[in-house]
């Protein structure tokens, strides 16, 4: 028996280190609530209930949950007046740090309850300096209400279709060419304005009611763009990466991350609660990492403008890794800073979400991978391709996760896989890409409420860091690496334009994180893009060429 | 390895819903989409184990629809189902669009007798035949319990003509699924398109009637005014829709897949709301792109692209709405009226082809293309309910059990008999989707 006590030993400093590192990681994780800790039980009205918590929390041991029950069954009866005592201490929501005291020292535990987190109405507790409080959020809305509004929605929808097809024909996007306009027509900006529109209550094709019949689809797009993306980072390309390049896209996406990060926080922390929640972080976090990157159609640009192969090669390779570093960002967004805690069943801390986010990512990249092996006609694999996509952000979407994420990884995981049918895949993406991306800008469109001057403050705001971000990195990273960059590819590390997946990051961040604050970061990523669209096009208007061809996620 | 993937992918939803929003959130978009996601995947898979086995993948789309449904597994819940309803308005316009392509009347003239006589003989023969079984079953209803005698045979009547109803739907997808052609084909696409329009029809006049006997007269005027309305201007409006169709098929060489399911939807969504049949639109406009345009097999073939998704949802939510309950509850008068029917459908399908002198394999088999019963048979049923609002639930239970047990068995028998008339695999058309189906 002389093992066991330093076998004992050793599992119970392990589940301590466990409860510990759960602790830390659950307050990380919940951070983003805007959360107070709980008035004592004594403070309570009597007759009225405290808030039941979390079903489950992390990083709890058993015996010390048993030990912390009886402390509490002990205080209980005292601390709470009569009539309440049996609710709270049935829901266990009475506990207190004084009440710990009350507890006899066997029934101390061996670690202090954190305090129960309690939701609480935003922007109530100091007044915003600089703007006006958020105005709160829009009272839910269930489904199309009349005959007249849904067959109104349907012709209009119907309509911006054809528009969205239109768009995609070739004589128009000649036409487009001819006029110059052809870069902004394929990065879908005016989708996203003709969105806008359609939900404007005099036009009301988008009413609130009707977005929430189509918000599915949104999901949908989210996915689609993450799996678009996933599927080119194959292992070829990563290992055709130069040092240089790596180093290069670190610098042109750490910078603007940082100076977009700083200021917006600053900014933010103006207008939210400080620092009783940190949804300042969370919501500069986002913004920052939609400024970080670049549109595909920057090596795109370079081309028309007659830039040589190697060129657009070397800023083609900094663009995919910025991607990368963008998903990425959003991944951990995603799982650090859940949302409100009762929209998912389980509490669990924020890196168990990152673990899941993964681990889902990969679990339904291998399920597709086998499923895909058995596949006969094109008919089939474009099912295949849209349920699995479907199926993967609608998972991660239920979840709260970021379905451009889990999607992005399932992406990943089929197209590194050995074997398989790529081209196929490739092929059903391709034929489906443009009007689901259409429709997802559409839809993003119709989310977006550019009314709010203060989302319009953050774009001058969000734009100008971007570009110092962006200058300072490439000017550091010049002289940090041995990479010649010529004016051109200089111009186009700088006046990078903002491509769909930016927007789709705000976008995604709206569906998780319904706070008035995010439409701002909308407006500023959307508008952002627009005004970063025109300064673009000024740039490149110099030396312009001719004007790129047309791809999907631009 | 099929069956290995349909498990991991029930694992995988049984864990998005242990972790996911909690009952009271209720359904959410997101919900909507991994239900999508999963059905499509799912029930693809089902389907192709089921062809494996040498039953229709269809029956495969629909048992899947049964056992991960709110009534089985549970892992699609009932908010889900219906959310993804939407597929059914798309679905239904697909297939009548299918039907009505595949409408040849040149070459349907040779047909036109033995479908008369089938829609005749058969279709109304049983629709008595029924009648008969819901009045002496009548015992084991409760609801009949406090009817006046006029009154039981009029629900009884009612109730005969919904339980007749057919599915074009099932018929084309089996059709399109098993690459079938001939006379057998033929006949029953006739048949099921045409007494899809005479129930509409009959259930309009003898709803009205029966309604009648229970002393809320009903405006003799409106009521016809209202079948009119959904008859005719569902031909008129499929129709003009089919003259749009032909229009484009004719002058833009591309895009027509998206253009066809843009209509489809259209048609699903806005007729529903006007009180216009969709199923009748669709059909009209493929009837008139059929035979008086070029380009119905161009037409047939973008449909056939762009509906394997939307079929593989649909099938999978008509599952999922089989009442397995009511089933148990109204189980002995259910057994008896569906073998009612396919004894009905049977021995008289049988006589009405040997009167027309119909090919042996109609006589033979016709029996047996008119068994599957699923959409028009449900929406009658709703219509019941919304007419005789006291006891409605009720019968409406009955027609839902019937329709439950047809959709998971005659699909099957009606595979069978196109294998034993040898028309599988004798359409000329490519088989795009053939497997997909």
């Amino acid at each position: 028996m002389a093992f066991v006590r330093p076998f004992r030993r050793v599992v119970s400093g392990t589940l301590l280190l466990l409860g510990l590192l759960g602790q830390d990681m659950g307050c990380f994780g919940q951070a983003a609530a805007p959360a107070t800790t709980e008035k004592p039980a004594d403070a309570s009205p009597p007759g009225q209930e405290q808030a039941a918590p979390p079903s489950r929390r992390p990083g709890r041991i058993p015996d010390m949950l048993k030990a912390k029950r009886a402390a509490r069954k002990a205080a209980a009866p005292a601390a709470v007046p009569s009539g309440t005592a049996g609710a709270a201490g049935a829901s266990g929501a009475t506990a207190t740090p004084g009440s710990n005291t009350a507890a006899s020292p066997g029934q101390i535990p061996l670690m202090e309850e954190p305090p129960i987190i309690k939701p609480t109405p935003p922007y109530l507790g100091t007044a915003p300096l600089l703007m006006q409080p958020p105005p709160p959020p829009p009272p839910p809305v269930h489904g199309i209400q009349t005959a007249s509004e849904a067959i109104k929605a349907i012709l209009g929808l119907v309509a911006i279709f054809a528009l969205a097809y239109l768009a995609g024909n070739a004589r128009i996007q000649a036409l487009e060419q001819k006029l110059q306009i052809a870069q902004v027509m394929t990065a879908g900006l005016p989708f996203v304005l003709l969105g806008a529109l359609a939900h404007m209550q005099q036009i009301g094709i988008l009413s609130a009611n009707v977005l929430w019949e189509i918000r599915p689809l949104l999901a949908l797009g989210l996915g689609w763009i993450g799996f678009s993306i996933g599927f080119r980072f194959n292992a070829r390309m990563v290992d055709s990466l130069t040092p240089d390049a790596t180093r290069m896209s670190l610098h042109t996406t750490a910078f603007p991350f940082c100076s977009i990060l700083a200021a917006c926080a600053l900014l933010l922390v103006w207008v939210e609660h400080w620092p009783a929640n940190a949804e300042f972080v969370r919501d500069a976090m986002i913004l920052a990492t939609a400024g970080a990157m670049t549109a595909y159609s920057a090596p795109r640009l370079l081309e028309a403008r007659g830039a040589s192969g190697s060129t657009v090669d070397r800023i083609a390779a900094i663009v995919e890794l910025e991607q990368l570093a963008g998903v990425f960002g959003l991944m951990l967004v995603a799982a650090y800073f859940r949302p409100q805690a009762s929209m998912v069943s389980w509490q669990l801390p924020g890196t168990a979400w990152l673990f899941m986010t993964l681990g889902m990512g990969a679990t339904v990249g291998g399920v597709i991978y086998g499923a895909l092996g058995r596949i006969e006609s094109e008919a089939e694999f474009s099912l295949m391709v849209l349920g699995s996509v479907c199926f993967a952000s609608g998972m991660a979407s239920y979840l709260r996760l970021s379905p451009l994420v889990v999607s992005f990884i399932v992406g990943i995981i089929l197209v590194n896989l050995p074997g398989g049918p790529k081209d196929q895949i490739r092929e059903a993406l391709a034929r489906m890409e443009r009007p689901i991306y259409l429709l997802f800008l559409l839809v993003a469109g119709s989310l977006w409420d550019p009314i709010q001057w203060q989302g319009w403050v953050l774009m001058l705001l969000f734009v100008a860091t971007r570009l110092f971000g962006k200058w300072l990195g490439v000017v550091v990273a010049e002289k940090r690496t041995a990479m010649n960059l010529t004016q051109e590819e200089r111009r186009s590390l700088i006046f990078s334009p903002i491509g769909a997946l930016s927007i789709a990051i705000v976008v995604n961040a709206q569906d998780l994180y319904p706070d008035a604050t995010v439409s701002w970061m909308v407006t500023a990523v959307i508008g952002g893009a627009i005004l970063t669209e025109i300064i673009v096009q000024v740039a490149s208007r110099s030396g312009a060429i001719t004007e790129p061809e047309p791809w999907g996620v631009s | 390895m099929r069956i290995v993937i349909i498990l991991v992918l029930a694992g995988l939803m049984q864990a998005a819903k242990s972790f996911g929003p909690l009952p009271s959130v209720g359904s959410t978009p997101a919900g909507t989409a991994l239900a999508c996601g999963y059905l499509l995947l799912t029930a693809f898979f089902a389907g192709s184990v089921f062809k494996s086995l040498g039953l229709p993948r269809l029956t495969g789309y629909l048992f899947t629809g049964i056992i991960v449904g709110p009534k089985v597994l549970e892992l699609v819940s009932d908010p889900m189902v219906a959310n993804l309803r939407i597929f059914n308005g798309i679905a239904t316009a697909l297939i009548a669009l299918t039907a009505g392509v595949e409408l040849d009347l040149r070459s349907m003239k040779p047909l036109l007798k033995t479908i008369g006589w089938l829609s005749v003989i058969a279709v109304l023969g049983t629709i008595c035949l029924l009648t008969g079984a819901v009045f002496l079953s009548r015992s084991w209803l409760p609801f009949f319990a406090n009817l006046t005698l006029v009154q039981t045979v009029a629900i009884s009547v009612v109730l005969g003509v919904t339980m007749v109803a057919q599915s074009p739907a099932v018929v084309v997808a089996l059709h399109s699924e098993m690459q079938s052609d001939g006379p057998l084909t033929r006949t029953i696409l006739g048949i099921v398109v045409m007494s899809d329009l005479v129930v509409i029809i009959l259930f309009a006049i003898v709803s009205s009637v029966a309604k009648s006997m229970f002393g809320s007269g009903t405006d003799a005027v409106q009521a016809a005014g209202s079948l009119a309305w959904e008859v005719l201007g569902s031909l008129i409006i499929g129709i003009l829709v089919g003259m749009v169709l032909a229009v484009y098929l004719r002058y833009v060489k591309s895009g027509s897949v998206l253009f066809v399911t843009a209509a489809a939807f259209l048609v699903a969504e806005v007729g529903q709301r006007v009180d216009l049949d969709p199923l009748l639109i669709a059909l009209a406009a493929g009837v008139l792109i059929r035979n008086l345009t070029r380009h119905g097999e161009r037409l047939h073939r973008d449909i056939e692209i762009s509906s394997l998704p939307v079929y593989v949802v649909f099938f999978a939510v008509t599952g999922a709405t089989v009442h397995i309950g009511e089933l148990m509850i109204v189980g002995i008068p259910a057994v008896i009226l569906v073998l009612t029917r396919a004894t009905g459908f049977y021995t008289l399908g049988w006589l009405a082809a040997t009167l027309a002198k119909a090919p042996d394999v109609v006589r033979k088999y016709a029996g047996f293309g008119l068994m599957p019963q699923a959409g028009l048979a449900l929406a009658l049923a709703l219509l019941f309910v919304k007419t005789f609002p006291h006891f409605g639930a009720e019968g409406s239970a009955l027609v839902l059990g019937v329709v439950a047990m047809n959709e998971m068995v005659a699909p099957v028998l009606y595979r069978l008999a196109l294998v034993k008339a040898g028309e599988v695999g004798q359409s000329k058309r490519a088989p795009i989707a053939a497997a997909a189906h």
